[in-house]
């Protein structure tokens, strides 16, 4: 496995794997000596509590009842048939998949503008585009709310100007959820602008020098040189925005609470509904089991993008 | 990065693109910021304005009136400062360990760390809390800071960081003799420090907004941070949009400040020109 | 690497602050209180500062959380053993949780007092198995408010009684741009957003003609009380003002922001309207009537409750700050400068009313009014939730309107949701 500007040397092993080198050994010691101290603090205080959630989904355990008894699978098949739930996955997985689309592309793009071409003011830029991630989520949705806004809003505004009809954004079930897209897109274009920037200049001058003296332009650099080593950043971009995409919970949940919103459960996605059933109602057993629910279509996202990242580098 | 030395136009164009773009992100914090000078009856006069035709500070005034703004800020300060220290410290080490070597279970460790962020953290937050009563620390510093001295994402972030950074440099001091210890010091940490400015960012920004723990960790006000302390002013049916918003810049500050002092640390991020 | 070097020792410096941070107080009690409701802790505080000067050992800690946070906080915080000396709790949960032993009863003594100072409709809320296990508080119920000013423009001299009179004025009201579309609504009904208040907007309607979303049907048993002509009457008036007379629409401002900005001319709320008009449209003028109603007339009552938990560590201590906050000062001082109700007997809001004569308008009850309070049923979140999805789906659909055995229909299959939900939890 030889990548570009950097590989592996192969290791001083001697004969089979039992039998390890002095060296071999000790960095294995010293890097569990590193890694099991904090490993085991997370156990404690997140791996332990998460072990403790799916028991209770295996329960029905309601907050604010005393008695509760275990039920084994039974929550898991209940929410096989029930309406919400499939509703809500449904609407996470287009919301989750086009926050990620648009998201990443938009925020790989500006990176590599502002790493390639002559851009003046790049701290102010940065700081521009990264400001809607730190704006608490409430007060920027509120504005997006009066952006939105079928009588009065800027967007009807715009829109009427070039002629085009004004629409209920939020309340149109077609557009409902886009606007809540658009809406988290621009919250989170920086974030991932920053990832990408880390990255990217993470990469030595000297190859991009190099493939300017041979001729190369801009953009037959970027493509050989810069994206393939960005690989690891975008296998962590994607595995971060698909997280991100499926477990959102603010920015849904403040768009919907205006008395604009959409009817029914157009804008629930998982992550509401898992809110709703176990901190509304106060079903935690039905709620871990949609969380556990929710768990596994991430791993099963992330193990296939690892592979597919995986698989791409052996083709190097 | 050399920028070219002639303009091209295709550059200018560009400029233009990310401008308006920065301008798009900018709007509504703007538009937040003016709804903060604006007295009431403009803030819910119909059709909406943005500039306020009457601009006032009464909004911030209430703001430092109602809520104990330097109480509010130590906590909040108190909170992200150690978390950001913590995490960034903790990731960079176990990423770095992750991304360069081998050992017994590592994948298997890995894996585990990763899916903890694929559950909902309201999902566990009451196993947590209990234990946090069980060790006595509800309501104080310690039960709102344990949960935030590691963090997988932080994690995950180093180690694909940690990735591109040539292993040839690691032998090279191995073969000088160096031990591991040192050559994490000295070498691989320090020449991540794009990558761990850019944790710090998004550690700090998060654990600033961060609500849900606080809310349920913390019972008495002199302990609030800033998004409990925020609970004055959004009241159940009545929001008073002006002082709202005001405590949202209040509040949103210091971040920006933290981005624009730690954006410099990325930027001169150094990049590698040779071994060292 | 000298500024991280320095955060560093600051941060170290922090965390030694955190030996000093926990101080306790050396008062022979502190009594803590949990509140979702901010705007109410100047009268607490109040009542608190009274209070040390009568006995100067007890010392208060008030923290204010959101209302729908604060609950939460609270059931999980009772469910842990680690609950605050006094909160304020919907009367739905108080007798869940009384039932469950997490509440403290009212001390017996007091049983006289209560009964002396409240009607039988607040204290049943909160009475469980024969004992009382809060003490009412704050009342919240809907007004129908109207836009004074339209209603001289419209030549409509008094306050609707009854649901035509309700549409007729409505539609004397509504004003249309070039092409048809509402641009001022008559009538400004909830349509739209999350959680249950669409459903308990929905109520009103059906208390005019007597039913309720939830009936009982015996103790700790109810049933959908929804799928009847009342049920029609109340879903067609929606449709009917959608669609037929267009007197409201989907596109136009609602609520309180439509009121205040004078783009409505009647709606249902609360009374923080008063202050809200106050604050944000001090001149617009407006009257407040009670909900209308054909075969009854009634609004709905939440009652808010102060308990104890049963954890707390200074119960009688709180129970009796509980009742000396409850003195007739403190619920004049509630309405004139929060804009709460109390719901105690017989106080005299006189100086209020002068004024602000609103709020006489808005206690200012027919005689055989209806008060119906929240059904204290435990599946009453998730019934109000569905119904209230369901309704905002049913308002999108035109051809319901005046088609009797459709609605019809579609009642009865919200009412078995409704009721498969109640068994769920044993309640039907």
């Amino acid at each position: 496995m030889t990548r570009l500007g950097g590989g592996r040397l192969p290791s001083p092993d001697v004969g089979p794997e039992r039998m390890k080198s002095p060296l071999e050994q000790h960095k294995v010691r010293f890097a569990l000596a590193m890694i099991l101290p904090i490993f085991a603090l997370y156990a404690v205080l997140r791996i332990y509590p998460i072990v403790q959630a799916f028991y209770l989904s295996l329960t029905d355990y309601q907050i604010g009842i005393r008695k509760y008894s275990f039920v084994g699978l039974a929550n898991y098949i209940d929410l096989l048939s029930n309406l919400d739930f499939l509703v809500s996955l449904k609407n996470s997985l287009s919301f989750a998949a086009l926050t990620l689309v648009f998201t990443l592309f938009i925020a790989l793009m500006i990176a590599l503008v502002m790493s390639r071409a002559a851009i003046r003011g790049i701290g102010l830029l940065q700081t521009l585009i990264f400001l809607p991630v730190v704006v608490s989520v409430v007060p920027s949705a509120i504005i997006w709310n009066w952006i939105y806004d079928p009588q009065y809003g800027i967007l009807n505004y715009l829109l009427s100007l070039v002629g085009a009809s004004p629409m209920n954004w939020l309340f149109n079930k077609s557009t409902a959820l886009y606007a809540v897209i658009a809406f988290t897109v621009w919250r989170w274009i920086g974030y991932y602008m920053i990832i990408f920037w880390v990255g990217i200049r993470a990469i030595p001058e000297t190859y991009l020098e190099a493939a300017r003296i041979d001729g190369a332009s801009a953009w037959t650099s970027v493509r050989a040189i810069v994206l393939p080593l960005l690989r690891p950043i975008v296998l962590l971009a994607t595995v971060l925005a698909t997280i991100n995409g499926f477990t959102i919970f603010t920015e849904v949940y403040v768009m919907t609470t205006g008395s604009q919103s959409a009817p029914g459960n157009t804008l629930s996605v998982l992550t509401f509904d898992i809110y709703q059933r176990g901190l509304v109602f106060y079903k935690v057993g039905e709620a871990n089991a949609e969380a556990i629910y929710l768990f596994l279509i991430l791993i099963g996202f992330t193990l296939a993008q690892f592979a597919m990242n995986r698989r791409k580098q052996d083709l190097y | 990065m050399k920028p070219l030395r002639t303009l091209r136009l295709s550059d200018a164009v560009w400029n233009l693109a990310l401008y308006i773009l920065a301008l798009v992100m900018l709007f509504p914090f703007l538009w937040l910021l003016t709804t903060s000078l604006k007295q009431p009856q403009h803030i819910m006069a119909v059709p909406p304005t943005i500039l306020p035709p009457v601009a006032t500070l009464r909004n911030y005034l209430e703001v430092f009136r109602k809520a104990n703004v330097p109480l509010l800020y130590f906590n909040t300060l108190r909170f992200a400062l150690v978390s950001t220290l913590c995490i960034v410290l903790t990731s960079s080490v176990a990423g770095y360990v992750f991304a360069k070597y081998r050992f017994p279970l590592k994948n298997v460790i890995f894996v585990i760390m990763i899916s903890t962020m694929m559950v909902p953290f309201q999902s566990y937050m009451i196993p947590l809390f209990l234990m946090m009563v069980k060790l006595r620390v509800v309501d104080r510093y310690l039960g709102l800071q344990l949960p935030y001295l590691v963090q997988a994402m932080g994690t995950f972030f180093m180690r694909q960081n940690f990735e591109a950074f040539p292993d040839v440099y690691l032998e090279a001091a191995r073969i000088e003799g160096a031990s591991e210890f040192a050559i994490m010091r000295r070498i691989s940490l320090p020449n991540l420090q794009s990558a761990m400015g850019g944790l710090s960012i998004f550690v700090f920004a998060s654990t600033w907004d961060n609500l849900i723990w606080p809310l349920i960790i913390t019972n008495t006000a002199k302990n609030y941070v800033w998004q409990l302390g925020l609970a004055v002013f959004k009241q159940q049916y009545t929001v008073d949009y002006g002082q709202f918003t005001a405590a949202a810049m209040v509040v949103v500050a210091p971040v920006i400040l933290f981005f624009v002092l730690f954006r410099t640390r990325i930027m001169s991020g150094i990049t590698l020109t040779g071994i060292k | 690497m000298s500024f991280k070097r320095a955060v560093g020792i600051l941060a170290i410096l922090v965390c030694g602050t955190m030996a000093f941070a926990s101080g306790s107080s050396d008062a022979a009690a502190t009594i803590t209180m949990w509140t979702g409701y901010a705007e109410t802790l100047p009268v607490f505080n109040a009542a608190a500062a009274d209070y040390t000067k009568e006995h100067p050992n007890v010392k208060f800690e008030f923290s204010n959380f959101t209302l729908r946070e604060e609950e939460q906080k609270l059931q999980i915080a009772m469910s842990a053993g680690a609950p605050p000396d006094i909160s304020d709790l919907s009367s739905q949960l108080t007798q869940r949780n009384a039932a469950q032993g997490f509440l403290d009863p009212v001390p017996s003594s007091y049983s006289s007092w209560l009964k002396q100072n409240w009607e039988p409709v607040y204290l049943n809320a909160l009475t469980y198995n024969g004992k009382a296990y809060g003490i009412p508080s704050i009342q919240g119920f809907q007004l129908l408010y109207y836009n004074l000013d339209d209603y001289k423009a419209a030549g409509i001299t008094k306050p609707p009684a009854t649901l035509n009179e309700l549409m007729e004025n409505a539609r004397k009201l509504t004003k249309y741009d070039a092409n048809g579309k509402v641009t001022h609504s008559g009538i400004s009904l909830r349509l739209s957003g999350q959680g249950s208040g669409i459903a308990e907007k929905f109520e009103i309607f059906l208390f005019a003609n007597g039913a309720a979303v939830l009936e009982p049907t015996g103790p700790g048993k109810w049933k959908a009380g929804f799928n009847n002509e009342a049920g029609y009457t109340a879903l067609n008036f929606y449709l009917n003002a959608l669609y037929k007379y267009k007197v409201d629409s989907f596109d136009v401002q609602h609520d309180e922001a439509a009121f205040v900005g004078g783009v409505t001319s009647q709606f249902n709320r609360e009374t923080y309207i008063i202050g809200s008009m106050k604050k944000n449209a001090p001149t617009r003028t407006y009257g407040i009537t009670q909900a209308v109603g054909d075969s009854k007339r009634g609004t709905n009552l939440n009652v808010g409750v102060l308990i104890v938990p049963a954890a707390a560590k200074n119960r009688a201590l709180a129970w009796d700050f509980i009742r000396y906050a409850s003195a007739d000062k403190y619920c004049v001082q509630m309405m004139r400068d929060v804009g709460w109700t109390c719901s105690k007997k017989g106080v005299d809001y006189s100086s209020v009313y002068a004024i602000e004569p609103h709020f006489q308008q808005a206690l200012d009850r027919p005689k055989g009014f209806q008060l119906r309070p929240a059904q204290a049923s435990v599946s009453w979140a998730e019934v109000f939730t569905n119904f209230a999805s369901a309704l905002t789906v049913a308002y999108t659909d035109a051809s319901m309107m005046d088609n009797k055995p459709k609605i019809m229909a579609w009642l009865q299959a919200q009412a078995d949701a409704a009721n498969k939900v109640l068994e769920k939890n044993k309640e039907f």
